[in-house]
C-alpha cells in the first residue's frame, strides 16, 4: 500500500492521465458487469413475460390446444363492446378515479401538516401513520371484511346497542361498490402521503420568504408557491393509488359481492378458473395501456420528469 | 416558512384533520385486536367473553402454520435475491455516469406501473409456455421458486429507490481517495460503501421481506399447488367459522412485523445520527425521500 502511494506521488502528469483513463475504462467494464445480472433478470422475468401476454392476446402463443389461431378477433370483440368487459373497465376506471382523487384530497393536508408544521416530530408522526400499515395488506382489508356486511361488527353493534331495529341493518354497510371504494381508500391513505410529503419537504423554503417579502398574504403564498411545487408529488400520489386500484381484485372478492365486481376480478377469473386466457390477456394489456397513457398524459401536464430524474 | 402553515387556526385545523385520520386508520385494526380475544365464534357484537382459545386454535392449525412457513421461505429467498440484484443495479445508477442510464432507470422502475395482477398473469403464461415452446422437453413447475422469482421483480424497483438516495449522499471523494490509495474496486465497496449503506440495506431487507410475505396477486397465479400465507388467509376468510382464528394469527403477524419495522427504523436513525456522513434528514426507511433531491 505504502509503496504504491509513493509511486503515484512521484509519477509525472502524463502517466497519471493514463492511469485515470485506464481507471475510467475499468469502471466502465465494472459498471457493465454489475448491471448484467439485474438487467438479465428483468429481461427474462419481466420484459419477456409481458411480451408473451401480447403474443397470447393475438394467438401467436397458445398453451391450450383448442384455440383459434392468429387473429385480432379477441381484441375486436373487446374493443367493440361485444362482451361485458369494456363496460366493466369503464366502471372500474370510474371507481379508481374516485378513490384516487378522494384519497389524495384526504392525504394532502396530512402531508402538508407533517412537512410544514410538525417540525422535529415529523418523522415520528410519519412512522405512527405508516408503520402499522406497511405490515399487512390483509390485516387492513380483513378489518373491513369483519366490520362491513349485514351481520358485520358495525351493523351488529348498531342493533345490539339499540340504535337500529333487529332485521333492519344499514344496507350501505353491506357489500357492494361503495364498501370496495371505502376499503381501498382506507388501504392507501397512509402511503399516498409519501410522495407529496417528499415534494413539500424538498422544496426551497426561501421562495416562501421571498413571497412574503414581496407582500403576498399567507393564502397567496400557499397557492402561488407551496401548492404548485407540491404538484409533482400530488401526481405521483395519484398514480400510487390509481394503478393498484384499477387492477384490484382482492378487495372486491372480500367486500364487493356481485355489485363490487371489477375489471381486475374479471382478469382473475379468466385466468384463475382457466376459462379464457386469451381474453384475459387482452384485458390485462388493456389495463397496462390505460395506466401508461394516463401516466404520459399527466407527465406532460405537470413537469414530472424533473422529479423522476433526480 | 410564511404560508398558511404559520397561521394559528390553520395549524389547529390541520392537527384536527391529522388526529381524525389517525383514528380512522387505527380504529378498524384495533377492533381486530379486541375481537381476537372474544370468546364467541361470530365476529360481532355483543362481546361474549375474554378467551385465548382462538390463539390456541390458530397455533394448532397445521395448514395455517405450514402456509406461514411457506411464505417465510419465499420471503427469505426473494428478499435476499432482490437485495443483491437491487444493490448491483443501484450502485451504477447512483454513482456512475453512462449513456444508457435513463432508459435503464425507466426499465427498472417499470414494474411499478404494471399492476401486480397483470404481472402475475404474465408470469403464469411464461412459466406455462416454457413447456409448450420446448415441446414438453422442459417444464417449469409452478411452486415456491416461481413465486420468489416474481417477487424479486416486484421488489427490485423498491430497493433501488431506497438505496439510490443513500448511495448518492456518500461523498465521491471517499471513494476516489480509497482508489488513489490503491484499493481495488471490491475493497472500496467493502470498506467504504457497504458500511455506510448498511442501515439502508437492512431497512430495505426488512421491507422486502414483509412485502413478499404478504404478497398475494403474483403468488396466487404462479404458486401452483403451494399455499402461501395470504392465499391461505383469503381462502379461510370465506368460511365464517374460521374467521376468528385468522384474526388471531393476523394479530400476531402484524404485531411481530410492527416491532421489526419500528425497531429497524430506530436502529437506522441511531446509526445515521452517529455517522453524520449521511444526511440526518433521511426520511422514514428511506422511502419518504426516495424521490427528493
Amino acid at each position: 500500500m505504502v509503496s504504491e502511494n509513493d509511486t503515484s506521488e512521484k509519477s509525472d502528469p502524463s502517466e497519471k492521465e493514463v492511469r485515470v483513463a485506464s481507471l475510467a475504462r475499468r469502471r466502465h467494464r465494472v459498471t457493465r458487469s454489475l448491471l448484467a445480472l439485474p438487467l438479465g433478470w428483468l429481461l427474462l422475468f419481466f420484459v419477456i413475460p409481458v411480451s408473451l401476454v401480447v403474443a397470447y392476446s393475438v394467438g401467436i402463443l397458445e398453451t391450450f390446444t383448442k384455440e383459434e389461431g392468429v387473429s385480432l378477433e379477441t381484441w375486436r370483440i373487446f374493443l367493440t363492446g361485444e362482451n361485458v368487459y369494456m363496460l366493466l373497465f369503464i366502471k372500474s376506471f370510474r371507481m379508481a378515479l374516485i378513490v384516487a382523487v378522494v384519497v389524495v384530497i384526504l392525504a394532502y393536508p396530512i402531508a402538508y401538516f407533517l412537512a410544514m408544521i410538525a417540525d422535529k416530530y415529523k418523522y415520528s408522526l410519519l412512522l405512527l401513520m405508516i408503520a402499522p400499515f406497511m405490515t399487512n395488506f390483509f390485516m387492513r382489508v380483513m378489518a373491513w371484511k369483519v366490520l362491513l356486511g349485514r351481520q358485520g361488527v358495525l351493523n351488529s353493534f348498531l342493533i345490539w346497542s339499540g340504535l337500529r331495529d333487529e332485521g333492519n341493518p344499514i344496507e350501505g354497510l353491506a357489500f357492494g361498490e361503495i364498501p370496495v371504494m371505502i376499503v381501498l381508500g382506507y388501504v392507501w391513505i397512509p402511503f399516498v402521503m409519501l410522495p407529496m410529503f417528499a415534494a413539500m419537504i424538498s422544496m426551497d423554503r426561501r421562495l416562501l420568504e421571498a413571497a412574503a417579502d414581496l407582500g403576498a398574504s399567507r393564502w397567496r403564498a400557499f397557492w402561488k408557491v407551496t401548492f404548485p411545487l407540491s404538484l409533482p408529488g400530488v401526481v405521483a400520489s395519484f398514480f400510487f393509488v390509481f394503478i393498484p386500484t384499477i387492477g384490484e381484485f382482492v378487495v372486491p372478492k372480500l367486500v364487493g359481492g356481485t355489485k363490487g365486481y371489477m375489471f381486475g376480478s374479471a382478469i382473475d377469473d379468466l385466468f384463475g378458473m382457466g376459462l379464457d386466457w386469451r381474453t384475459g390477456s387482452v384485458l390485462s394489456l388493456w389495463l397496462v395501456m390505460a395506466v401508461f397513457v394516463l401516466a404520459l398524459l399527466f407527465m406532460r401536464l405537470v413537469r414530472f420528469g424533473r422529479l423522476a430524474e433526480s | 416558512m410564511i404560508d398558511i402553515a404559520t397561521s394559528k387556526w390553520a395549524k389547529w385545523v390541520l392537527i384536527g384533520i391529522f388526529v381524525f385520520e389517525i383514528i380512522f386508520l387505527y380504529a378498524p385494526v384495533t377492533l381486530l385486536y379486541i375481537f381476537s380475544f372474544n370468546e364467541g365464534s361470530v365476529v360481532g357484537f355483543p362481546f361474549v367473553g375474554f378467551s385465548l382459545d382462538w390463539y390456541e386454535t390458530a397455533f394448532t392449525n397445521r395448514g395455517l402454520l405450514l402456509s406461514i412457513r411457506t411464505s417465510a421461505t419465499i420471503a427469505l429467498m426473494s428478499s435476499t435475491a432482490s437485495i443483491v440484484v437491487g444493490l448491483l443495479m443501484a450502485i451504477p445508477l447512483a454513482r456512475r455516469k453512462f449513456k444508457a442510464k435513463t432508459p435503464i432507470m425507466a426499465l427498472v422502475l417499470s414494474p411499478l406501473v404494471v399492476p401486480h395482477l397483470v404481472f402475475g398473469v404474465a408470469l403464469l403464461i411464461t412459466f406455462r409456455s416454457v413447456d409448450v415452446l420446448t415441446n414438453g422437453v422442459l417444464e417449469f413447475p409452478l411452486s415456491l421458486p416461481a413465486v420468489a422469482i416474481g417477487h424479486v421483480v416486484v421488489l427490485m424497483p423498491l430497493i433501488v429507490l431506497i438505496l439510490i438516495p443513500r448511495l448518492q449522499r456518500i461523498d465521491a471523494h471517499l471513494e476516489e481517495a480509497a482508489q488513489d490509495l490503491g484499493a481495488s474496486g471490491w475493497r472500496t465497496f467493502r470498506t467504504i460503501i457497504l458500511p455506510l449503506i448498511a442501515p439502508a440495506l437492512a431497512a430495505a431487507y426488512v421491507i422486502s421481506f414483509i412485502i413478499s410475505f404478504n404478497e398475494y396477486a403474483v403468488a396466487v397465479f404462479v404458486s401452483g399447488p403451494v399455499t402461501t400465507f395470504p392465499i391461505f388467509v383469503l381462502a379461510e376468510l370465506q368460511v365464517p367459522v374460521r374467521v376468528p382464528q385468522i384474526i388471531a394469527i393476523s394479530v400476531v403477524v402484524v404485531t411481530l412485523s410492527l416491532l421489526v419495522v419500528v425497531g429497524a427504523e430506530i436502529m437506522r436513525r441511531v446509526f445515521e445520527r452517529r455517522y453524520r456522513v449521511l444526511s440526518d434528514t433521511a426520511g422514514l426507511l428511506g422511502v419518504a425521500d426516495a424521490d427528493t433531491e
